[in-house]
């Protein structure tokens, strides 16, 4: 196979960043960050969690606590770190449906999620 | 001739091993108890409400806890107001005569009986104590039952 | 080049013609770690007028956001990089799945990998935290009851990881030291050997 100097990478690496920068600081300059309700305010009636976490409150609402909270990711944890070994024993089909499996079920949750408050504000 | 210890490389290497072992096993309880310590945060359970409260009234929040007094025909209740899901703090609206859990949505009645929700028991009722100059002391920490009257 | 020396540790000098394609790997790993270097830069920043506790840690966000002089770019930078980390690290891991570059023998840099997505999850969270509103005082109440749902050691785990957060603001000290130093400089030496095992197990990819 034919080699170019590392210099070739290292340039593309650079425009890609570049982007990535110009892209946060518009994101920066254009979104404000939220800053939520003060704690000296009246209590709020519905608090959303951030989105990265809805998954989690979607769980909690129609989960015991220490299933939705600490079961399911324990199981989300341990397949996606065993992924390699499960791979080796059940093949790469097998392995690879689990890993869609669980990352479809959040994803999954995360729109539901997103429905759900989206409808609620 | 006594039998020597002899300090080759790998023996000196294995105490090493050994003693980091030892000494990182020593430190884990320590440790434990440095970080857990509570004691540069103490909180008292006890909570004073000192604003006139009126017979029959509604419920009214101490605003300096999460508690809320109220008073009918048979004397003062206190009722802590943190969910008994997850401990959210929950919210009472008087014109839906309903506590609101603002996390998952857990609905109490004016008693703080569960409706709907995850929540799973009724909110917590506290020990209330009538002062002499007529203000309520509360103690969170002494749990009573819901027909509990000072 | 003797200051280049870490960088030709994880680098070769020539690579086939193959790589050189973007598409490969999106540079999603590489993008993470700038965005991690960004909100290292931006966060020390930010320390200089961050108040944690109770009473103080959203009063003194309000102050960075309206007040202070670019505060509130630099608390926007600091909260869109990290929104923006949390989803390359996970394009990064469906990438890695994609090109089948977890199997063996790079099961040990997949493992570090999944650390890693938890450390930046936890970090998130706790930032998340320290915003001292109400709705993070009732998430890091949340949190702190599932944790104590742990046989045994629950409490002291939560007590550790969160201190006494109040039902109203999740900011407290022991957030705070978490957030700013403690999972920072773990995720630093788990991203540095991540990289370094990259190398070792023989990959050479746009990062």
């Amino acid at each position: 196979m034919a080699r170019s100097p590392i210099k070739h990478l290292i340039e593309k690496e650079g425009i890609a960043s570049i982007f990535f920068l110009v892209f946060c600081q518009v994101l920066a300059l254009k979104f404000a960050a939220g800053i939520g309700t003060s704690n000296q305010a009246p209590s709020v009636a519905h608090a959303v969690a951030p989105w990265i976490f809805g998954p989690f409150q979607i769980l909690l609402l129609y989960l015991p606590p220490w299933l939705g909270a600490l079961v399911f990711p324990l199981i989300f944890i341990a397949g996606l770190a065993g992924l390699p070994w499960i791979v080796d024993y059940w093949g790469v089909k097998s392995g690879q449906r689990i890993f869609m499996i669980l990352c479809g079920t959040v994803i999954l949750l995360l729109i539901w999620f997103m429905m759900k408050e989206f409808w609620w504000i | 001739m006594p039998k020597q210890i002899e300090w080759t490389r790998r023996a000196v290497l294995r105490l090493g091993w050994f003693g980091i072992i030892a000494a990182s096993t020593l430190s884990i309880d320590p440790l434990v108890k440095y970080l857990t310590s509570k004691e540069d945060q103490l909180q008292s359970p006890l909570v004073v409400y000192n604003k006139p409260l009126d017979k029959n009234s509604d419920w009214q929040s101490a605003a300096t806890a999460r508690v809320w007094v109220k008073r009918d025909s048979r004397g003062a209740m206190a009722l802590v107001a943190s969910c008994t899901h997850l401990g959210c703090e929950v919210t009472y609206h008087p014109n839906r005569k309903e506590w609101l859990c603002p996390c998952h949505g857990s609905v109490y009645d004016v008693e703080g009986r569960p409706l709907s929700g995850p929540a799973p028991k009724a909110l917590q009722r506290a020990a209330v104590e009538i002062k002499p100059d007529g203000s309520l002391m509360i103690n969170t920490a002494q749990q009573v039952e819901m027909d509990y009257r000072a | 080049m003797k200051d280049q020396n870490f960088v030709n540790h994880i680098r070769p000098r020539f690579i086939p013609d193959g790589v050189l394609t973007i598409l490969y790997t999106f540079c999603l790993g590489g993008l993470s770690f700038l965005a991690f270097v960004i909100l290292g830069v931006t966060g020390f920043l930010l320390m200089f007028h961050y108040q944690p506790g109770d009473s103080t840690g959203f009063g003194s966000i309000l102050t960075i956001a309206s007040v202070i002089p670019y505060g509130s770019v630099i608390r926007n930078l600091h909260y869109w990089a990290g929104q923006l980390m949390v989803v390359t690290v996970n394009l990064h891991m469906l990438r890695v799945v994609w090109t089948h570059s977890y199997k063996s023998p790079k099961q040990l840099n997949w493992l570090i990998g999944v650390a890693l997505l938890i450390l930046i999850l936890v970090l998130d969270f706790t930032g998340y935290l320290l915003i001292g509103s109400q709705e993070s005082g009732a998430a890091a109440t949340v949190a702190v009851n599932i944790l104590g749902l742990i046989p045994g050691m629950g409490k002291g785990l939560a007590q550790i990881m969160f201190g006494e957060p109040s039902a109203l603001s999740g900011s407290t000290l022991v957030v705070y030291v978490w957030h700013c130093v403690g999972l920072p400089i773990f995720a630093l030496f788990l991203q540095l050997y991540h990289f370094w095992r990259i190398r070792r197990d023989g990959g050479v990819r746009p990062l």
